[in-house]
């Protein structure tokens, strides 16, 4: 174990302060101490990277999901969102061309 | 109105699948707490990793029946995770320490975790709603942090040089 994380280790447990500004001063000295660990800002980054990746998989994953199934009415606020490449070109350019060949129709019936 | 039926029940299928493999995450917590204790830190560490790197590869291919694989491997890093990180703050700092250090841990990692909103929505505005290079970007991340692997590697071999010297 080298000398920083023996520090952290063997110091004595953190007694609650009687005052706040003691209390954030304690903390802060706290947080201080730890972060000039190596072995613990290793872990940090480590741990930052790796839950990052879950929660960015987790906020996305019915996006993702939703695109490889070919779900095109989801909508981000309020708005259709750009989900797809065929959705803004084969889906839209067919919706497009349908909504024109109705407005012929009309046309040309009056 | 019948394709929209046979999306909708795909839908239903998938969505029923995934539902059945969520829970099997739970067993990776007692899996690598297990293998940390047993084969020491730098195996509880690799599992973890490995999965990560299995996750990041399969979320990559735009095909949706290798998804189950993806979110298999997501459910369980999500649970190995938790189980490894507090295993190696309470065997390197121990119990007096353990509160602040896994606290600052988990306030940090959720602060970086604000970003995903906004790289989402911008994935959305303006990358035409592609999750591939957002997601290639979290590949090249996670082969860097396994870089750990290596660190945690030299940290017990420290420890072993250490012990030595005390013997």
């Amino acid at each position: 174990m080298d000398k920083a994380v023996a520090a952290v280790a063997a110091s004595p447990r953190p007694r609650p302060s009687t005052s706040t500004c003691s209390a954030v001063s304690a903390a802060a000295g706290e947080y201080a101490q730890l972060l000039s660990d190596p072995r613990a800002v290793f872990l940090l980054l480590f741990f930052v990277v790796t839950y990052f990746r879950l929660v960015f998989y987790l906020g996305t994953a019915s996006l993702q999901l939703g695109d490889m199934l070919g779900l095109r009415d989801i909508e981000v606020d309020g708005e259709q969102a750009p989900l797809a490449r065929d959705a803004a070109a084969g889906g839209c350019e067919e919706g497009t061309q349908d909504m024109l060949s109705e407005a012929e129709a009309e046309t040309a019936a009056n | 109105m019948a394709e929209q039926a046979r999306l909708e029940d795909e839908v239903e299928q998938w969505l029923s699948l995934l539902g059945w493999i969520a829970p099997i995450g739970a067993i990776m917590a007692a899996v690598t707490g297990y293998a940390y204790d047993t084969l020491g830190a730098l195996w509880g560490m690799g599992i973890v990793v490995g999965l990560g790197l299995v996750h990041s590869v399969f979320v990559l291919v735009p095909v949706v029946e290798a998804q189950p694989v993806t979110f298999l491997t997501y459910t369980l890093q999500q649970e190995a995770i938790f189980a490894v990180i507090l295993a190696r703050v309470l065997a390197v700092y121990g119990a007096a320490r353990f509160g602040v250090i896994a606290g600052t841990l988990f306030l940090i990692g959720a602060l970086c975790a604000i970003g995903v909103t906004p790289i989402t929505a911008v994935v959305l505005r303006q990358n035409d709603g592609e999750f591939f290079a957002a997601n290639l970007g979290l590949l090249v991340l996670t082969l860097i942090s396994a870089g750990y692997l290596y660190q945690l590697w030299r940290e017990e071999r420290e420890d072993q040089d250490l012990n030595k010297g005390d013997e």
